[in-house]
């Protein structure tokens, strides 16, 4: 399984990283919407991406938009991970395509949620298969 | 109500009460960011500020808000704090130098996420800035007023978190 993290914070993105690490994923960073989109644009194709709000050049709502504009990519499936957690912030989210929505700070638990709920597997390293 | 600062002829408004949020409200969110992120191998535990701290700031960062009113929160730590907190965050080897982008990197995160963690306490439509990281003290305008002080211990030294109400007029940290 592959993720692409979006977020102009390197701490975040290597959060981010070990987090899906442990949960079974690989994953491709991207600093902001623009350098996603062109990742996007080379062929990478990603189980889920997660993707900050506030960042320069192109921001989350803008990396978005710019997913949903294009039929090829409909189908990617996206997770805002953002400090901005107002209803209204969750709401402009949602509606301009994001399928979740994980508000900063957050644990692992949350994020194993969160892809569970879009129907995406979670291998925790921790855990011993049955 | 208002105050002025006598050295500052900008005012602040302070906000209504129930639009603050309280001391337990900010030691919720600082543990919690401190659980997510930092817990390793020492939980932080509340520190209330007490004389006879260690009030030494190496590291520090801010991020404003503005709604309803307008906020600052700083956060403030000790080199050796912020280093580890860096180690921690960006997955550094025992023995890989931190560079001071990489604090900043990591305290302007920190700051980011218990930022928007207070803005979402104060109101449903407010807007958060970037963070601004400094080595020693961010600016704070001289016309804010501390509303809030919170701490928590790790690794046997204190973080620090200030609420500030600020002047509508002034600038922010990153533009002062």
């Amino acid at each position: 399984m592959l993720a692409l993290v979006v977020d102009d914070s390197r701490t975040m993105r290597t959060i981010l990283r070990r987090t899906l690490r442990s949960l079974g994923y690989d994953t491709v960073e991207a600093q902001h919407g623009a350098e996603a989109l062109a990742l996007l644009e080379a062929g990478v194709s990603p189980d889920v991406c997660l993707i900050d709000w506030n960042m320069p050049v192109l921001d989350g709502l803008g990396f978005i938009h710019a997913v949903k504009q294009r039929p090829d990519w409909r189908h990617f499936v996206l997770m805002m991970v953002t400090s901005e957690a107002e209803t209204s912030a969750i709401v402009r989210a949602l509606a301009a395509g994001a399928h979740e929505y994980l508000v900063k700070p957050f644990t692992t638990d949350a994020i194993a949620e969160k892809l569970q709920i879009l129907g995406l597997p979670t291998h925790r390293q921790d855990e011993v298969p049955a | 109500m208002s105050v002025q600062s006598p050295a500052d002829d900008q005012q602040t408004v302070l906000p209504d009460a129930d639009l603050v949020p309280t001391e337990a409200d900010l030691e919720a969110v600082l543990l919690e960011t401190w659980e997510s992120y930092l817990s390793g191998d020492e939980s932080a535990v509340p520190w209330p500020s007490a004389p006879g701290d260690d009030d030494t700031v190496d590291w520090s960062a801010s991020v404003c808000f503005e709604g309803p009113w307008r906020g600052l929160v700083a956060l403030e730590m000790q080199h050796a704090t912020a280093e580890s907190a860096t180690r921690e965050l960006l997955a550094f080897e025992a023995d890989e130098p931190v560079e001071d982008e990489d604090v900043a990197d990591a305290v302007g995160e920190l700051v980011n996420i218990l930022g928007g963690a207070v803005k979402s306490m104060v109101a449903a439509t407010s807007t958060l800035t970037l963070p601004v990281v400094a080595a020693g003290r961010v600016a704070i305008p001289r016309a804010s007023t501390r509303l809030c002080d919170v701490g928590v211990r790790w690794q046997g030294r204190v973080v620090k978190m200030h609420l500030h109400a600020m002047p509508r007029g002034a600038a922010t940290p990153d533009h002062a």
